[in-house]
C-alpha cells in the first residue's frame, strides 16, 4: 500500500478582526514581551486574545494578509525567548480553555473552576484519551487527570506551562525516562496554518513521500510542496529545530516546531492511567560519582524487563544544587555530594520493589532520603525538585544576568564524559554554577550563575565550547526546552543556536520547510532560525 | 514519656469538591485523600519530643474508614512507634461524638502528651482536640508555634494569636493542638516506610469501647442540614484606555454601579 503524502488545509468561516478581543495598551502588553528566562525583550504594537478557532483564523489571516508579524504566546513559561515578539503582534492563548465542541460523548466533559474562569476538556478514562484546548495550564490539567488516575506522560514540572506550548516545544519532564516526550503521545492536531486555513491532522494518516516532501492542498486549489529538513537528528532526547527523519508522520513535524508553521488550536492526547501508588524518593550519596554509578545501575536494571526495577524519572542534583537548596532544606545532609530523585508506579505489594530500590541505594552509601508512597508527600519531592530551577531564575533575574542554563543531551555511554566537562570548564575559569536535571536521559541543566554582567561574555564563551563537545559526542543542545530566539556569535558574526547542530545547510534546509508552509515568514519570527537569516539564505 | 498524636483523613486540598445529588454530603469518587495538613506538625513535633526523651514512645490513632490507614502508614514512616484505627464504618462528622470516641480510648492508655492538628481542613472547626482534653480531664492549649519541656511534668508553650502571642506555663498531661511554624515535618525514610507498609496495624471497633446504644445515638450533637457551594464570584471587569479616561469611568462604577462612594 502506498502511503498518502497529500493533504489539504481547509477555509473556516472567521469573524473580522475586529470582533477579536484586542488591547493596544503598553501595560498590557509589556506582560507578553519576555518570558520566564528573561534572555530578550521583545516588542509588539498589539496583543490579540482569540477564544476560539474563528478568532485565532480571523487573526493569522489578518496578519497574513497585512504582512504582520504574529507571535503565539501561551503561558510564557518559556526558556528560549520563543514566545517573545520581535514586533509586529501577539496572539495569546490564554482564553482558548474551552473545548471547540463535544466531540465525545457529553459524559466525558469536564468542566473546572480555575483562576483565569471556567475551563473545559474532554477526557476519556477508559479509552485514555484527553482533547484539549491549547490554552489549558498544567496546574488545571493535572488536577482534572489525578482524579480520574490519569497521568500526563511525560510530567513536566512547570504548572503554569499550556499545552500549546507543551506541543510546540515537544515538552518532556522527569517521567520522560519512562514515557518519552509529548510527541509520541499527541495522536490528532487541529491547526490553523499561516495562511489562516484549518489543519486537522491524525497521527498515522499522513507521511512524507519517498522524496521527503509532503504535499498540501488549499481550499482555493492552490498546491504546494512541503520538504522535511534534510539533516539527520542526533540519537537523543531532542527538542533542537523541526523533527525530520525519512517517511515521518505528518503531525511530527508541527510538534517541536516552536510555533512557527501553525498555530494549535487543539490537540488530542494519549494519557497513561494508574490505579496504585507511585513511588518517590530522593536519595542522598557522598559523591556525585557515587549518585551517577546508581542511576547508570538504576537505568539498566528498568530496562530490562525482567526486573521489578522500573523507574518513570530519574533525575540528578550535583553538591552545588544541594548546597544551594540547604538555605530553605536545611535537613539536606550536609555531606551530601549528589542526589536521586527516581519514581515508580508500584504494584499492589509494593516490597519487593522497594526491597530493590533500598538495596541499590545501599551498594552506593547512600547517606539519607527522602520518600514517598503517598500522593501529598511525593508533592512535596516535586515541588522541591522544581524550586531548584525556581530558584535559579529568581537569581539570576536578581543579578539581571539573564538565564544562562544549558540543556544538552549525550547518548548513555557519553554522560560521565560531559558531565567532567561540566565541571572542569566552569571551574577553570572560577565560575559559579550548578547541575541539574533529566539524568535518565543524560539531560542535564548545566547552569552558570554569572556573578554580574561583566563575566557573561566569558561565560558565553565557555557554554559555547561545551555545546559544541556535546555535539561532538553525537548530543544535541536542546533535549526539552527548544532553541527559540538563542544564538551563538561565530568569528564576529551571529547565527541562530541551531547552527551549531546542523550548520549552514541545516538552517538554508529548515528555511525551505519554513517559508514551504509560511512564505510571508508571518509566525512567531526569529525562532529557531532569525528572521534575516531567513530571508537571505532562501528568500533573498 | 508517653505521647499520642490523633490525626484525621481529610479531602486533598487541590481537589475539586462537589457536592451529591441529595446536598447532604461531598462527592467521594474521584477524591483524592490526604493526612490532614496541620497533622504533619502534630506527628512531626510527637516523633521530635519522642527522640529527645530516651524511653519514649508515640502512637498515632484516627478515627477513619478503611482508606485512612495510608495516614497511619504515614507516620509511621515519619517515625511514629505505634499506630490505632478505630474503625468508623460511617465517616464521622459530628465532632463531640468523635472526641468522645477517641478519649474512651485515649483512657485506656497511660499517655502524658496528647499532639493535634489545629483544625481539619475539611471541616475547620478545630474542636476535636479540646473537647478530647475536655473530656479527659486535662489543659488545652491551642495554636502552638514552639513548645519546650522545662521540667518533669511541665512545658512552656508559645500560642500564635491574631493580636500577638502568648507564653504559658501548662503541666502534663496535656492536649497540644499545633500550628504552621512549630516545626518542619520531616520526609519519610525508605526503610521506615518499608517497615510501617509490613506493619499490622490494630483496628478498634467502636463495639468494644462499651458504649450503651443510646449513649452512642446521644453523642451527636450536631446535623448537616445541607451543603452548598460557595457562590460563584462574579467576573472582575477590566478598564482599559488612557489612565484618566479609566480613573473617572472607575469612579463612575464605583458610584453608579458598586455604589460604595
Ligand atoms: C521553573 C521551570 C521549569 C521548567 N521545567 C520544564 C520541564 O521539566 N520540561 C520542559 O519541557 N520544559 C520545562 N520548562 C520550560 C517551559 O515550561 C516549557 O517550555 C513549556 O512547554 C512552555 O509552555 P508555555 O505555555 O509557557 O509556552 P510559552 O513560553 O508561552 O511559549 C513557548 C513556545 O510555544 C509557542 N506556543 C504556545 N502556544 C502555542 C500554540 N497554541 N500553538 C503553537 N505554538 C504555541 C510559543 O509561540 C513559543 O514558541 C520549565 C520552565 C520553568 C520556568
Amino acid at each position: 500500500m502506498t502511503q498518502k503524502s497529500k493533504f489539504s488545509a481547509c477555509s473556516i468561516k472567521s469573524p473580522s478582526i475586529e470582533e477579536v478581543r484586542s488591547s493596544d495598551s503598553p501595560d498590557i502588553i509589556d506582560k507578553y514581551l519576555t518570558d520566564e528566562a528573561g534572555m530578550i525583550k521583545g516588542t509588539a504594537q498589539k496583543v490579540f486574545f482569540p477564544k476560539n478557532e474563528a478568532e485565532v483564523s480571523a487573526v493569522v489571516r489578518w496578519a497574513n494578509e497585512t504582512g504582520t508579524p504574529l507571535t503565539t504566546s501561551g503561558g510564557g513559561t518559556g526558556l528560549t525567548g520563543s514566545r517573545v515578539p520581535l514586533g509586529g503582534a501577539v496572539i495569546s492563548m490564554e482564553n482558548m480553555d474551552n473545548i471547540r465542541e463535544v466531540p465525545l460523548s457529553d459524559k466525558f466533559l469536564v468542566r473546572r473552576k480555575s483562576l483565569t474562569g471556567e475551563i473545559s476538556l474532554c477526557v476519556d478514562g477508559e479509552k485514555r484519551i484527553i482533547i484539549t484546548p491549547p490554552g489549558i495550564l498544567l496546574s488545571d490539567l493535572y488536577a482534572v487527570l489525578s482524579e480520574k488516575n490519569l497521568f500526563y506522560p511525560p510530567n513536566p514540572t512547570e504548572l503554569s506551562a499550556s499545552v500549546g506550548g507543551n506541543i510546540a516545544v515537544n515538552t518532556s519532564g522527569g517521567r520522560t525516562f519512562r514515557n518519552g516526550a509529548i510527541r509520541e503521545w499527541v495522536k490528532r492536531l487541529r491547526i490553523i496554518l499561516p495562511t489562516g486555513e484549518l489543519l486537522e491532522i491524525n497521527r498515522g494518516e499522513v507521511f512524507a513521500d519517498k522524496e521527503g516532501l509532503f504535499h498540501i492542498e488549499y481550499s482555493d486549489g492552490r498546491k504546494a510542496d512541503i520538504p522535511i529538513p534534510g539533516y539527520k537528528m542526533p540519537n537523543v532526547k531532542n527538542a533542537s529545530g523541526y523533527y525530520s527523519k525519512p517517511g515521518m508522520d505528518l503531525i511530527d513535524l508541527f510538534i517541536g516546531a516552536e510555533g512557527t508553521l501553525g498555530i494549535v488550536t487543539e490537540a488530542e492526547i494519549e494519557v497513561i492511567k494508574w490505579d496504585g501508588g507511585i513511588f518517590g524518593c530522593i536519595a542522598f550519596f557522598p559523591s556525585g560519582e557515587k549518585a551517577i554509578k546508581f542511576v547508570k545501575e538504576a537505568r539498566a536494571l528498568s530496562r530490562d524487563e525482567g526486573e521489578i526495577l522500573d523507574a518513570l524519572t530519574l533525575d540528578y542534583f550535583d553538591r552545588n544544587s544541594l548546597n544551594f537548596m540547604r538555605k530553605a532544606n536545611p535537613d539536606i545532609p550536609i555531606e551530601a555530594g549528589g542526589a536521586v530523585f527516581f519514581e515508580q508506579f508500584l504494584p499492589e505489594d509494593p516490597d519487593e520493589v522497594l526491597m530493590s530500590w533500598m538495596e541499590l541505594m545501599e551498594k552506593f552509601d547512600s547517606l539519607d532520603d527522602w520518600s514517598a508512597m503517598d500522593d501529598k508527600t511525593r508533592e512535596r519531592l516535586r515541588v522541591f525538585r522544581h524550586l531548584l530551577p525556581e530558584s535559579v531564575h529568581e537569581l539570576v533575574r536578581g543579578r539581571g544576568v539573564g538565564k544562562m542554563g544549558m540543556d544538552l543531551a549525550v547518548p548513555d555511554d557519553k554522560l560521565e564524559e560531559i558531565m567532567s566537562i561540566y565541571h572542569t570548564s566552569a571551574r577553570q575559569h572560577g565560575f559559579d554554577y550548578l547541575i541539574f536535571g533529566h539524568i535518565g536521559n543524560n539531560n542535564l541543566h548545566m547552569n552558570f550563575l554569572p556573578r554580574n554582567c561583566d563575566e557573561v561574555p566569558d561565560i558565553k564563551a565557555v557554554y559555547m565550547d561545551v555545546a559544541r563537545k556535546g555535539i561532538g559526542m553525537g548530543g544535541t543542545i536542546s533535549a526539552e526546552h527548544g532553541v527559540g530566539k538563542k544564538t551563538i556569535m561565530e568569528n564576529g558574526e551571529e547565527f541562530p543556536y541551531i547552527y551549531m547542530m546542523y550548520g549552514r545547510e541545516g538552517l538554508e534546509s529548515i528555511a525551505r520547510t519554513k517559508l514551504s508552509l509560511d512564505p510571508n515568514a508571518i509566525l512567531n519570527r526569529g525562532n529557531i532560525i532569525s528572521q534575516e537569516y531567513l530571508m537571505t539564505e532562501v528568500g533573498g | 514519656m508517653n505521647i499520642c498524636v490523633l490525626t484525621k483523613q481529610v479531602p486533598d486540598t487541590d481537589s475539586s469538591i462537589r457536592i451529591n445529588d441529595l446536598s447532604d454530603d461531598i462527592v467521594l469518587d474521584g477524591l483524592k485523600m490526604i493526612m490532614n495538613p496541620y497533622d504533619e506538625y502534630a506527628v512531626e513535633e510527637a516523633v521530635k519530643t519522642c527522640q529527645s526523651i530516651p524511653g519514649s514512645k508515640s502512637t498515632v490513632m484516627t478515627l477513619g474508614e478503611g482508606s485512612s490507614k495510608s495516614i497511619l502508614i504515614t507516620s509511621l514512616a515519619m517515625g511514629m512507634d505505634e499506630a490505632v484505627r478505630i474503625e468508623d464504618p460511617g465517616g464521622e462528622e459530628d465532632c463531640y461524638k468523635t472526641a468522645i470516641i477517641l478519649s474512651r480510648v485515649l483512657g485506656e492508655m497511660d499517655f502524658d502528651l496528647i499532639f493535634v492538628g489545629k483544625s481539619a481542613f475539611d471541616d475547620n472547626a478545630s474542636s476535636v482536640g479540646a473537647l478530647v482534653a475536655e473530656f479527659l480531664g486535662v489543659p488545652y492549649v491551642s495554636n502552638v508555634v514552639k513548645f519546650e519541656i522545662t521540667g518533669d511534668d511541665s512545658l512552656k508553650i508559645h500560642r500564635e494569636k491574631e493580636s500577638g502571642a502568648d507564653v504559658v506555663c501548662v503541666s502534663l498531661p496535656c492536649v497540644i493542638s499545633c500550628e504552621k511554624g512549630l516545626n518542619r515535618p520531616r520526609y519519610p525514610k525508605l526503610m521506615k516506610l518499608m517497615k510501617a507498609n509490613k506493619k499490622n496495624i490494630p483496628v478498634r471497633s467502636i463495639d468494644s469501647l462499651g458504649f450503651t446504644d443510646v449513649e452512642i445515638n446521644g453523642f451527636e450533637k450536631t446535623k448537616t442540614l445541607g451543603l452548598i457551594t460557595p457562590p460563584c464570584r462574579p467576573p472582575g471587569k477590566m478598564l482599559e484606555g488612557e489612565p484618566e479616561e479609566v480613573i473617572s469611568e472607575l469612579f463612575r462604577e464605583l458610584r453608579e454601579v458598586v455604589k460604595v462612594v
